[in-house]
């Protein structure tokens, strides 16, 4: 490690942070090496290698980075790199939380950068890496823009709180291979929780019929590959009872499966 | 050929010539590696790569005297500095090489840090709503076939967008230049030169893959502006340099390689593995 990073006040870390995510400058990463290097890779060293006092000065850093977007040269791809070193370094401290959470409140990146939902949606997985819940209106809630092109961010908002939800939102959303693709990298997260992973191949099942052509086809080949299961054979299997979108209803009146069994 | 030619061929005063040779002297100081034998060979790679010229020549890569004249303009205070200012002057002038006309009719190969490569793809994914997590990504190296990767990776970048990518290709195998690598992360690093693996970072793990150029890509020629300050192992010409660790491997047999922009997944003509340890 330099050692003047090490020393470096809050105005040089900024402007170091700033020139190796934006690429530009004394402080770009040298990426068109023949072993090129990535422009998180020295930050995450840093971070890691903080004492108490550099790790203050960085969180001001890059506070003061998240606040002056989407002034100062940030393009949507050095903002991909802001939210992935934010990410890859777990920088969970309440001012770079608090200022996280305030613009994904807000959603002013979503009108102030070029390719706004990108933006917003770098800065929204960001936050879910960083293990921030948001109530399920809020990813209902996301605008129409967002919600079109990234249905694989509202279904992984939407996994966090209830599993039925998030499966009736995909059968809703989900339009094409893009969208499968967004859904089988969310699903990429908890498929090896063996529990998860049986109420997921559940879930589908009873969604492929509803599902595109081209969304179930991608879903069942990626399971494959994979080794997730066989979609196509779970799904021609009779399903255990109950489970129906419209189940939790019937579980909050009342309804037992024991019941339904002896029924 | 080299600085003191170019110095020579300046038309400089006296003053400024000498200048201009204490600058050298300062510059192969300031580039010396003394975890490698030969110390000075970043110096050696930008004063003796003959795709270089000495003084300005139209259609040629940029000349030596213009990066003396850079320097002796920035008059950068300590060997940091002047290294600092040598390598800005190397970006700037990147994939200035002749073009390699044989390069696009080949599969070429690329070698790099699954690590590198697999934090370069998901800093890309953010769209995909992934996690920092990686094993999602692993799979697909390890389980999809060339089909399915191309599929899954077609919009994300291999190298970093923008940037030239470090290529080679096997004109004895054109469709697959890793046919004749041997396969181990011992040969392979060892018959591509490539001493950052073996001696910077020789428990990293490699990924390597076969691509083709988009059409209308060119490949170039490294030269010494590509190569950079910072990579003693790299040697001017056109072919990786063996390292010779492995003994298989002599000078002779380097395999041609070239710069391009970054391709994306959809440019993958040999499927991305591990390489074997």
């Amino acid at each position: 490690m330099e050692e003047w990073l090490l020393k470096a006040s809050i105005n040089q870390l900024r402007d170091f942070l700033r020139g190796r995510f934006q690429d530009i400058g004394p402080y770009a990463a040298d990426t068109g090496a023949r072993v090129p290097e990535l422009p998180h890779t020295l930050p995450v060293a840093l971070w890691q290698e903080a004492d108490q006092a550099l790790l203050n000065r960085l969180i001001q850093a890059v506070k003061s980075l998240l606040e002056e977007i989407p002034g100062n040269g940030w393009t949507p791809r050095a903002i991909e790199w802001l939210c992935f070193f934010i990410g890859r370094a777990q920088i969970k401290d309440p001012p770079v939380m608090g200022s996280l959470i305030g613009i994904a409140r807000r959603g002013h990146w979503l009108r102030g950068t070029d390719d706004g939902p990108r933006c917003y949606v770098a800065l929204l997985r960001t936050l879910l890496n960083l293990d921030w819940v948001a109530e399920p209106k809020f990813w209902l809630d996301l605008p129409a823009e967002v919600q079109k092109r990234f249905p694989g961010i509202v279904f992984r908002g939407l996994l966090g709180h209830d599993m039925q939800a998030a499966f009736a939102y995909l059968r809703r959303a989900a339009k094409d291979a893009k969208h499968a693709r967004q859904i089988i990298s969310v699903l990429g997260d908890i498929m090896d929780d063996a529990t998860q992973r049986s109420q997921v191949i559940d879930q589908l099942c009873r969604a492929l019929a509803e599902l595109p052509p081209a969304v179930s086809a991608y879903l069942t080949k990626w399971f494959r590959i994979y080794e997730w299961g066989d979609l196509a054979a779970e799904a021609a299997r009779p399903l255990p009872q109950p489970f129906h979108p419209s189940c939790s209803a019937i579980v909050d009146a009342g309804w037992k499966p024991e019941l339904a069994l002896s029924a | 050929m080299g600085f003191r030619e170019a110095i020579e061929q300046s038309g400089w005063d006296t003053a400024r010539q000498q200048d201009a040779g204490r600058l050298c002297a300062g510059l192969r100081q300031a580039l010396r590696r003394t975890d490698y034998t030969p110390d000075d060979q970043i110096y050696k790679n930008l004063d003796c790569d003959a795709l270089i010229p000495d003084a300005h020549r139209p259609r040629h890569p940029t000349s030596r005297l213009a990066l003396l004249d850079e320097l002796l303009a920035k008059r950068p205070g300590s060997p940091d500095d002047l290294k600092k200012a040598a390598s800005d002057f190397c970006h700037d002038h990147k994939r200035e090489g002749p073009e390699d006309k044989l390069a696009p009719a080949h599969v070429l190969g690329r070698i790099w840090s699954a690590n590198d490569l697999l934090d370069l793809l998901l800093s890309q994914m953010g769209e995909i709503g992934h996690t920092a997590t990686n094993e999602h990504l692993r799979k697909i190296i390890e389980r999809a076939s060339l089909g399915d990767q191309q599929e899954a990776l077609a919009d994300l970048w291999l190298g970093k967008e923008l940037r030239p990518m470090w290529s080679f290709y096997d004109p004895e195998s054109p469709g697959n230049p890793l046919t004749r690598l041997s396969g181990t992360r011992a040969t392979t690093i060892d018959r591509l030169g490539l001493g950052e693996y073996h001696y910077e970072r020789p428990t990293e793990e490699l990924v390597q893959w076969g691509h083709r150029l988009p059409d209308g890509k060119k490949a170039m020629t490294p030269t010494a502006w590509d190569g950079g300050v910072k990579c003693p192992y790299w040697r001017p010409g056109g072919r990786t340099h063996p390292l010779g660790a492995t003994g298989r491997f002599g000078d002779g047999d380097g395999l041609p390689e070239v710069v391009h922009a970054a391709v994306t997944g959809g440019a993958l003509a040999v499927r991305i593995s591990f390489v074997a340890g």
